[in-house]
């Protein structure tokens, strides 16, 4: 229901949109939640400032807002789901690896061929990329050595930094939508979405938050001799708490991942209620076979494993690292629908699910 | 009959590199035969052919009276040892090991030394009159003691024949008569030594046999005094006639 | 004269034994003692005398430091001793477990499994057969693959160093092929591959354990049956043919047990490194003897003991990070090899 309500919105703003393009919107220009971008009014014109562009970056980035590009090449899926919020899908002609997409939309569209596979994110066919002809290319960098975006930029195609990765909190990175918006001229519209999605998620976080008993939550999986797991102040804690969960390295101060050896994951969390994010394991018996001692687990004994898989596309890629990043309301309807399922009694998960 | 005999044999390298053919040779047990002749005229593949290390191209060789492709790799190892030139690969090994190697053919699985064993090791070191290196390492010798610490290896073998290959080219003059008085001795208790030189002139004395080998020039075998006396070596070894062997 | 030596160096070599054996002990349990949760030592004790009343301790133990010491404990023996039947083989002080290509090989066969695994998800499903095991089938006949090819190749050369250089070049195209799958694979699988390529001693369940243990165990005794071979080829090809030792098929046993050993712990640990390259430099340099039946049993004992050693340390007792044994072994491996070289540099050192 949820679901449907948002879509209904997100139609009626399109046909708003549509007559009215330059001028005479409401800007919001306070950013509440996202710490990497925010928005400067210059003399002549307004700007968007990405502070930290990858991580570690000591210099800001700032892009000049101007007329909306035509022709976008984007390099990450969790820039697509931004896009087709906004309707605007069709600005986007390139992008690396098309068979990890999910989104029907831009499946849909690149199998007609408006899209262009542009190879291997690492190493995009610079050829292919720049006979495209684009007039904007939206990246994600991890090192800010990248030879790739240099050529790009030499190449005299604007590069605009999108580093949404770094947020930690669920809603920061949804709220890079905004930026989306800002690029693509559609703030008004980026504005009312981030609007709805805030007005949910708080609402669900009431919820979730005034619930009194808190189940402990355990996440992620082993490989080889080292467990990976989220950091306390990760993005995907926060909403364990939020969820009304006691997520059991919560106090814990890293924003990234934890790599823990096998037996203290197990001491700390052998009694765990409840197991919320496998990886790549997506069934019982996958997860058994890959290693035996999980198995040994209350959680899996009691059958509360629960994971992200219950949206794939057609070759395994998981939804939820495509578009779970700009709908966080929905995140944490799911995870209060597995730790408190009475208090959502009618809402059905997007991208969780007990495992088989 | 005893010893090591060939037939009309022809070395060389398959399919047709023929280095020397029509050779005729006997070795018996109280001979040392040198074999002669210039360098890269075959000599050592000559004694590697003989010693099963490299294949025959034609002709037969005959061991104790039977072919020697008859018997088993074991078999030729108790009748046959050789002695190559160069130092051994690796040297941390001490004396007693390395001779103890020896014992190979006559050991079981694991190379357990038994009473037995352990005489003849003592023997071949008290041959070479090396009791008193017995436990250093190979890499502690001088060349003359490692030399003859390879040759007491051979003796441990136990076998009738022993070959060697150019065992003294690289020792100095004192281990280098040291080393042939002591084969010399080998031979006089009962074994067939063959080694092959081109250090005439200290062999001379010592060997029994010569066998001389030339480019194009008939395998020649015999008794030592005769060939030295018909002149033969200063033909075969391209010596200026004001060369005198004794 | 030889018996009074052989008697003095005898007793030597008891005590020796004795010593290292007793090291082993400690070691095994000093690794189930030491981990990221804290243990008493009092407890293990009562864990074996069937005293443990602590749950989740003895789930650690049981399920998680026991079978990773016994793991430790055979694959530290079988890496040395495939690395000190290859340097003997070969004479060559820089040859290892590896060096005929068997962890590229292995590498291969996993690499196939991670990064085409979509491909065949189907299959594993229906075939029943958990991930854990696929990989470590997939490894063994990468191995195997690669080792028959080296085989083959030994039969038709003579020389050794012709196959060695045979074994680096199947390696290099294993591990050539290996690159192109993680060139076109996504960012989770090549984790996923670099994680198995870190060495991991700690991921055998039991199940798993009594196929490697065996395996390992009867490479170990078959290795010990080897050692006179391979004293014989210190001399050289051809003086151990003149002494009746059956060059190509000693060959071929030698590398048919140093593959069942490297392999087998590839397969199930992923690629270990230095261990099988170190150990033997280091027992011939701390024992002084180049004679294999010393060497053998003296190689299965320090090697056992080495990687009970770094796993103890890779594990950071007491913390609840880890890091990879692959880090840890030539970390701290490397420089006790220098100091002992070192230490002797003014005698010549061989094989």
């Amino acid at each position: 229901m949820i679901k449907n309500s948002f879509w209904i919105l997100v139609c009626f703003m399109g046909c708003v949109s549509a007559s009215k393009e330059e001028g005479g919107f409401e800007i919001t220009d306070d950013i509440k939640y996202a710490t990497k971008f925010y928005f400067e009014k210059g003399d002549s014109s307004e700007y968007i400032v990405v502070s930290e562009p990858w991580p570690g970056a000591v210099a800001q980035k700032r892009y000049p807002l101007g007329k909306s590009p035509l022709r976008v090449v984007c390099t990450s899926t969790s820039h697509l789901p931004f896009f087709e919020l906004l309707g605007m899908e069709k600005v986007v002609v390139g992008f690396p690896n098309l068979n990890l997409v999910s989104s029907e939309v831009f499946r849909r569209r690149a199998e007609n061929g408006y899209i262009t596979d542009l190879g291997p994110d690492g190493n995009m066919n610079m050829e292919l990329l720049l006979s495209l002809n684009p007039d904007a290319v939206v990246a994600f960098d991890m090192g800010g050595e990248s030879n790739t975006l240099d050529k790009i930029a030499e190449g005299g195609i604007p590069v605009f930094h999108n580093s949404d990765f770094l947020e930690t909190s669920p809603l920061g990175r949804a709220e890079w939508i905004k930026f989306f918006g800002a690029l693509l001229n559609k703030r008004a519209e980026a504005d009312s979405i981030f609007n709805y999605i805030e007005k949910e998620y708080l609402r669900l976080k009431d919820i979730g938050e005034n619930t009194t008993k808190k189940p402990t939550v355990l996440s992620g999986v082993v490989y080889g001799d080292t467990w990976f797991l989220p950091g306390g102040q990760n993005w995907s804690a926060a909403f364990f708490k939020n969820a009304g969960g006691e997520y059991l390295w919560g106090n814990d101060t890293t924003s990234g991942w934890l790599e823990l050896s096998f037996e203290a994951v197990y001491e700390t969390a052998y009694n765990a209620d409840y197991w919320i994010g496998t990886s790549t394991l997506n069934t019982r018996n996958e997860m058994v076979g890959q290693e035996g001692r999980y198995g040994t687990f209350n959680s899996y004994k009691t059958d509360q494993v629960f994971s992200y898989n219950k949206r794939l596309g057609p070759e395994g890629g998981y939804d939820f690292f495509e578009s779970g990043y700009s709908r966080p309301d929905l995140v944490l309807a799911d995870l209060i629908k597995i730790l408190h399922p009475k208090s959502l009694p009618n809402y059905e998960t997007v991208y969780f699910q007990k495992l088989k | 009959m005893k010893g090591l005999k060939s037939n009309d044999l022809a070395i060389g390298y398959p399919p047709n590199k023929k280095l020397i053919e029509g050779i005729n040779l006997e070795l018996t047990s109280g001979n040392f035969v040198a074999l002669v002749g210039q360098n890269g005229v075959g000599k050592s593949t000559l004694i590697r052919t003989l010693t099963g290390l490299h294949p025959a191209l034609a002709g037969d060789i005959i061991l104790d009276g039977k072919s020697i492709s008859k018997y088993s790799q074991t078999e030729v190892a108790k009748k046959i040892a050789v002695v190559l030139t160069g130092k051994p690969e690796s040297l941390n090994l001490s004396v007693l090991e390395l001779i103890a190697l020896g014992r190979h053919p006559h050991t079981g699985w694991l190379g357990v030394l038994k009473e037995s064993d352990k005489e003849v090791i003592e023997a071949a070191l008290s041959q070479m009159e090396i009791n008193y290196i017995a436990t250093k390492k190979l890499f502690e010798l001088s060349d003359g003691q490692l030399q003859k610490v390879m040759i007491a290896r051979a003796l441990a073998q136990d076998t009738e024949l022993i070959i060697l290959d150019e065992p003294t080219s690289h020792l100095d003059l004192k281990n280098k008569i040291e080393v042939l008085e002591l084969l010399r001795k080998i031979a006089k208790s009962g074994k067939g030594v063959l080694i092959s030189t081109h250090e005439i002139q200290l062999t001379a004395s010592a060997c029994d046999q010569f066998w001389c080998v030339d480019f194009g020039m008939p395998f020649l075998t015999g008794a030592a005094k005769e060939i030295i006396e018909a002149g033969v070596l200063h033909e075969y070894l391209h010596l200026p006639s004001s060369v005198r062997v004794l | 004269m030889i018996e009074s030596s052989q008697d003095e160096s005898r007793k030597k070599w008891e005590s020796a034994f004795i010593a290292l054996f007793v090291i082993l002990i400690l070691c095994f349990f000093l690794s189930l003692t030491l981990g990221s949760v804290k243990i008493p030592f009092s407890f293990v004790i009562n864990y074996f005398t069937g005293q443990g009343n602590n749950e989740v301790w003895s789930i650690i133990l049981e399920n998680f430091r026991l079978p990773k010491a016994i793991t430790a404990t055979l694959a530290g023996s079988a890496l040395a001793i495939s690395g000190l039947q290859m340097q003997t083989l070969f004479r060559n002080p820089l040859a290892g477990p590896f060096i005929l290509g068997i962890s590229s090989g292995a590498g291969l066969g996993v690499a196939l499994v991670i990064f085409l695994g979509i491909s065949i998800g189907g299959f594993i499903e229906l075939s029943g057969i958990g991930r854990s095991w696929l990989l470590v089938g997939a490894s063994a006949v990468g191995s195997f693959l690669v080792l028959s090819m080296v085989l083959l190749a030994s039969f038709r050369i003579r020389s050794g160093m012709s196959l060695l250089i045979i074994g680096l070049m199947f390696g290099s195209a294993a591990s050539a092929l290996v690159s192109i799958l993680q060139y076109f694979s996504q960012a989770e699988n090549i984790q996923s591959y670099v994680i198995w390529s870190f060495g991991s001693l700690g991921s055998l369940s039991w199940s798993e354990l009594s196929v490697f243990a065996p395996i390992v165990f009867s490479a170990l005794l078959l290795s010990l049956l080897l050692s006179k071979q391979l004293n014989t080829l210190l001399l050289g090809e051809d003086y151990a043919e003149s002494m009746g030792l059956k060059l190509k098929t000693a060959r071929m046993l030698i590398i048919i047990c140093t593959s069942i050993l490297a392999g087998t712990v590839t397969a199930f640990c992923g690629p270990i490194a230095f261990i099988g390259l170190a150990i033997p430099h280091i027992a011939r340099m701390l024992f002084n003897t180049g004679n294999h039946l010393l060497l053998t049993p003296l190689v299965i004992l320090l090697g056992a003991i080495a990687l009970l050693a770094f796993d103890i340390i890779a594990q950071l007792p007491g913390q609840q990070e880890t890091l990879p044994i692959n880090a840890i072994t030539s970390l701290f491996g490397a420089p006790f090899v220098i100091w002992l070289i070192l230490r002797r540099s003014n005698i010549k050192y061989s094989l």
